[in-house]
């Protein structure tokens, strides 16, 4: 290779001639990319293979729940495509895709990108406040255990993640139910929003708040215990580093030492595992969906599996991947910032 | 007593973790101010550890078990961390043994230098930030403005170490520990690194505590030397002195044990002296250097030699060598 242009501003190991492609950054972006639609066709292809195994179609499931003639059963199918070889019909669902046509939804009569548009703003306020509360809060946990480690808090706090980790979801989800909105009626059973009360600007959005309360909590308790539990060892871990014996050689207050040098190394892990959570919650919040009646990605894809419907059930494979693929790229960003130790590779 | 104390002094200390065997005991020696004290000794014998107790800086459940640590006369050995932390600083610093890890990753270089001018000296952000840049020049760091914003990964041992450096003379204390500040580095720098603290050392009037193993390193840079065998003082005096005329068996083994015209690795292992350091549980009663020792005798088994006066220097042995039976094993 020759070197004809100026270095690049990166400074570690720029010596080829400056074209857009030979920016590290620009070409880390591209081979990110290329990843990622590698990993969402793979997904696609094992998906739609997967769903074909499965016996029935959507018109079985119909014909099981009204009177259909041999012909119309035949002409539905055809319609469909679903009376071609499977390899056909991957082959055209896929082109369809990659015009970003996801098909049609017969169990909701519409377009599968309809449905799944009204639906995603549903979960995706559900993970977002999932996980940031629960990266708060168990930061807070550790934080608080680690300082006190040894004496009766952290032992007290160390039984109390235990009890969250131990206690399934829908439990909580049913007990804070039966307290919250049975007992003292300071939230509602369930839903997304109030129905029919057109409520516009604040109000609607402290009435969402009202109903997304208890399924975030629901959501946040076994993942509060993750990260208390984690972020306490690393941040034990840490604390035992030679660099925290420098700073306390420098004669910082504890205070620095604790939450300038030590918490930002020691909420690595953390940040790793808030990644591992999205791509859980994305599809994987059924149960609580169901519970509060939600109607949510994994309510969708559940309603899909059971009658049958592909195409949605595929739509709904096709945003969550997508979404976890986004939320990986963005997590592995973040920790570029956090610790500059991690290269564009 | 009209004499001002010695910058540091250690008296009779003990080092240990609850009721085990004292990882070092009897640790005898003073620091003055601008001297340089050499302190010697094979690997595992508790040079870092003293050292540690001194900043207070003791790792896991290890405390002073025993005797006085005192700094400009005031005692220092017993205060809590809390106290400590405004001595640390501005009257002692340490350079740490791996200059590695001594940093934090995930802090730019500068943050680290200007966050010690900040709490001690109360400087402002600007003021602290151009004073960091000096003191990187003062370590003759290349391109010190530069270097404020990078990360530790992003330089060499040397650099790093000098870092270290920068950060343990930021606040001019007057006692600087520094703990085998070069074997982690490769030769060349080890020379820079040396010849530089021997510089600060004198600009600024430093009492200067130097740990390392290497002889050759003591006889250049320090006025006086300290050896210790497994956790005890076993020699101590004027670094010539002491060199050419070595009182006790183990200081004239660790002198015939250099490799000969080599500076730099030191007498990490003892070709001359039969056996190993014995861990601090397995010490033998009496002389701790006996089982190991060509000239030992009934009574340095039964009794442990006090720390004595001999010919100008102090030596812990029942027998110490003369100069004149010595002639022949030591190079000259
Ligand atoms: N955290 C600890 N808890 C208990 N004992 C320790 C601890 N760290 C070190 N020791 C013991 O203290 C003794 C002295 O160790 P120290 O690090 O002071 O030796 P050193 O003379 O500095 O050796 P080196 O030349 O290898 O640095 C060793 O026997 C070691 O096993
Ligand atoms: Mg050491």
């Amino acid at each position: 290779m020759t070197d004809t242009g100026p270095k690049t501003g990166n400074g570690t190991s720029g010596t080829g001639p400056r074209t857009a492609l030979s920016s590290p950054t620009v070409r880390y972006v591209l081979r990110r990319l290329l990843q990622a639609a590698l990993v969402m066709v793979l997904v696609m292809v094992g998906s739609f293979l997967l769903v074909k195994l499965a016996p029935g179609d959507f018109v079985d499931a119909l014909a099981g729940t009204r009177d259909l003639t041999a012909d119309q059963i035949a002409e539905l199918r055809a319609r469909y495509g679903l009376d071609q070889p499977v390899f056909v019909q991957l082959i055209r669902y896929m082109s369809l895709l990659a015009t970003f046509d996801f098909g049609y939804s017969p169990i909701n009569a519409a377009p599968v990108m309809d449905v799944i548009l009204a639906r995603l703003p549903v979960t995706a306020i559900l993970v977002v406040a999932s996980v940031t509360l629960s990266m708060v809060v168990g930061t807070v946990f550790s934080v608080i255990a680690s300082r006190n480690a040894g004496r009766p808090l952290d032992l007290v706090i160390s039984i109390f993640m235990l009890l969250l980790y131990a206690t399934p979801s829908f439990i909580i989800a049913v007990l804070m139910i039966l307290v919250f909105s049975v007992h003292l009626g300071w939230l509602p059973i369930a839903g997304f929003e109030s129905v029919g009360m057109g409520y516009t600007g604040w109000t609607r959005f402290w009435d969402v708040v009202e109903h997304l309360t208890m399924p975030v909590i629901a959501l946040c308790t076994f993942y509060i215990a993750i990260y208390g539990r984690i972020g306490r060892a690393s941040m034990l871990e840490v604390l035992k580093l030679d660099f925290v014996r420098t700073a306390r050689g420098k004669g910082l207050t504890e205070h620095r030492i604790f939450y300038v040098h030590a918490l930002r190394n020691a909420l690595l892990p953390l940040v790793t595992m808030a990644g591992l959570q999205v791509s859980s919650l994305m599809g994987g919040a059924v149960l609580i969906e169901t519970i509060f009646g939600l109607p949510g990605m994994g309510r969708t894809a559940f309603d899909a599996v059971f009658q049958r419907d592909t195409n949605l059930l595929l739509g709904v494979v096709f945003m969550s991947s997508l979404c976890v693929v986004i939320v990986n790229y963005v997590i592995d960003m973040l920790y570029m910032v956090l610790d500059p130790r991690v290269n564009l590779k | 007593m009209t004499d001002t104390p010695p910058l540091l002094s250690i008296d009779n200390l003990a080092i240990g973790q609850g009721d085990n065997a004292p990882i070092v005991e009897r640790i005898r020696f003073t620091v003055a101010r601008g001297e340089t004290v050499g302190l010697v000794g094979e690997s595992g014998c508790g040079k870092s550890m003293t050292a540690l107790a001194t900043m207070g800086l003791l790792p896991g459940s290890l405390r002073v078990r025993a005797g006085e640590i005192r700094l400009d006369g005031a005692p220092i050995h017993a205060l809590s961390q809390r106290k400590l932390r405004h001595l640390r600083g501005p009257s002692m610093s340490m350079i740490y043994q791996e200059p590695l890890t001594a940093l934090n990753p995930v802090m730019t270089v500068g943050a680290q230098i200007r966050e010690v001018l900040t709490t001690h000296l109360g400087l402002s952000r600007a003021k602290a930030h151009a004073r960091a840049i000096e003191l990187l020049t003062l370590t003759r760091i290349p391109d010190p403005a530069a270097r404020m914003g990078q990360y530790p990964h992003q330089m060499s041992g040397g650099m790093r170490q000098r870092v270290v450096i920068a950060i343990a003379i930021a606040c001019q204390p007057s006692l600087l520990i520094a703990d085998e500040p070069t074997t982690a580095l490769d030769v060349t720098v080890q020379a820079q690194i040396l010849r530089l603290l021997k510089q600060l050392q004198t600009e600024q009037n430093l009492g200067l505590l130097l740990i390392t193993h290497d002889l050759g390193v003591v006889r250049q840079v320090a006025d006086r030397i300290v050896v210790m065998y497994a956790g005890s003082v076993v020699e101590e005096g004027d670094t010539d002195t002491v060199l050419d005329n070595p009182a006790h068996p183990y200081t004239a083994g660790l002198i015939a044990a250099r490799p000969k015209g080599s500076r730099t690795e030191g007498a990490g292992r003892l070709a001359d002296i039969p056996g190993s350091v014995p861990a601090p549980e397995n010490r033998p009663t009496g002389c701790v250097f006996r089982d190991r020792c060509a000239i030992g005798q009934a009574i340095c088994e039964g009794r442990r030699p006090l720390l004595t006066a001999h010919a100008g220097h102090s030596v812990r042995c029942h027998f110490p060598l003369s100069a004149a039976s010595l002639a022949s094993e030591v190079p000259s």
